[in-house]
């Protein structure tokens, strides 16, 4: 992190801060700017976004059954009451 | 008895609670692989929410919250059917676990053998090869990171561990999962899998921190 602040070495670790959203504003603001100027940093920010976006996608939402909201809902009903 | 009332009750479930329903299913079917077992366990986590609701502080990470709830639902309730050797004792965990399903602390060392068997029911594709391959507490940050979207905040609130941790956790899990994945990429026969060769095997002039 101290290269970050004092030089221009971007780290994949960094990277990964910034698609995590857990960087500061001033040091997500200064990857935006060096990777508008170096394109390998674009390309690094696709492919860990790509990765991040496979793997989301690989899982398939399940659906919640109509009887488990009902059983919830009475069973907290019944107990309010 | 509640210090909330009924109406405000009703309400943070409607408002707070409910809309994490969807997830919580999707998580409770990869650990249990059964569509029954997984509404049974999204139904208790609802009722223990219920029953803990003191506990839950409004407008807070409700996400967390129940996913927290869940687990260890699944670690008293559900671990029980599993048909495989046990590491552990878990009439000691259930034990250690009552009463503080709504967020209490402890011993993360209790469940390390559960959590693999959690995740070894997880998925059925080839990130589930891949993930299956990785130490358990690393598909675990990435399961909540990036397929459930959860900050480092709310991850470290269900670990009960530091941000540091999970920051670190997530980076060594990704690059082991990636490395999983490329080679299960390679022998299906692909030779550049979404950019995962350049990822996880790198030339990129970027300094590596680890």
């Amino acid at each position: 992190m101290n290269n970050f602040n004092n030089g221009p070495v971007i780290t994949k670790k960094i990277i990964n801060l910034y698609l995590d959203n857990q960087l500061p504003e001033d040091q997500y603001s200064r990857v935006q700017q060096q990777a508008i100027s170096d394109p390998r940093i674009i390309k690094i920010i696709r492919q860990e976004q790509d990765f991040r976006d496979f793997v989301k996608n690989s899982v398939k939402p399940v659906e919640v059954s109509s009887r488990v909201m009902d059983v919830v809902k009475d069973t907290i009903g019944r107990v309010n009451q | 008895m509640s210090k909330l009332t009924k109406n405000r009750q009703q309400e943070i479930f409607d408002l707070e609670l409910f809309p994490h329903i969807q997830a919580l299913k999707t998580f409770a079917f990869h650990l249990t692989y059964n569509e029954e077992d997984a509404d049974d366990l999204v139904q208790e986590t609802y009722l223990k929410a219920h029953k803990f609701i003191d506990n839950y502080v409004e407008g807070t990470n409700a996400k967390a919250w129940l996913f927290k709830i869940l687990k260890n639902a699944y670690i008293n309730e559900y671990r029980k059917k599993i048909k495989r050797p046990t590491k552990v004792d878990i009439d000691e965990v259930a034990s250690y676990k009552e009463g503080e399903d709504g967020g209490g602390t402890g011993p993360q060392a209790a469940y390390t053998d559960l959590r693999n068997e959690i995740f070894d029911q997880a998925m059925g594709d080839e990130v589930t090869t891949a993930l299956n391959a990785i130490k358990p507490e690393f598909k675990e940050v990435i399961w909540y990171c990036d397929i459930e979207s959860m900050s480092y905040e709310e991850i470290a609130e269900i670990l009960e561990l530091p941000i540091g941790t999970v920051r670190s956790r997530l980076f060594r899990a990704r690059n082991d999962l990636k490395a999983k994945l490329k080679s299960y990429a390679e022998e299906m026969g692909y030779k550049d899998f979404r950019g995962l060769k350049k990822n996880s095997e790198s030339s990129f002039a970027f300094d590596e921190e680890e």
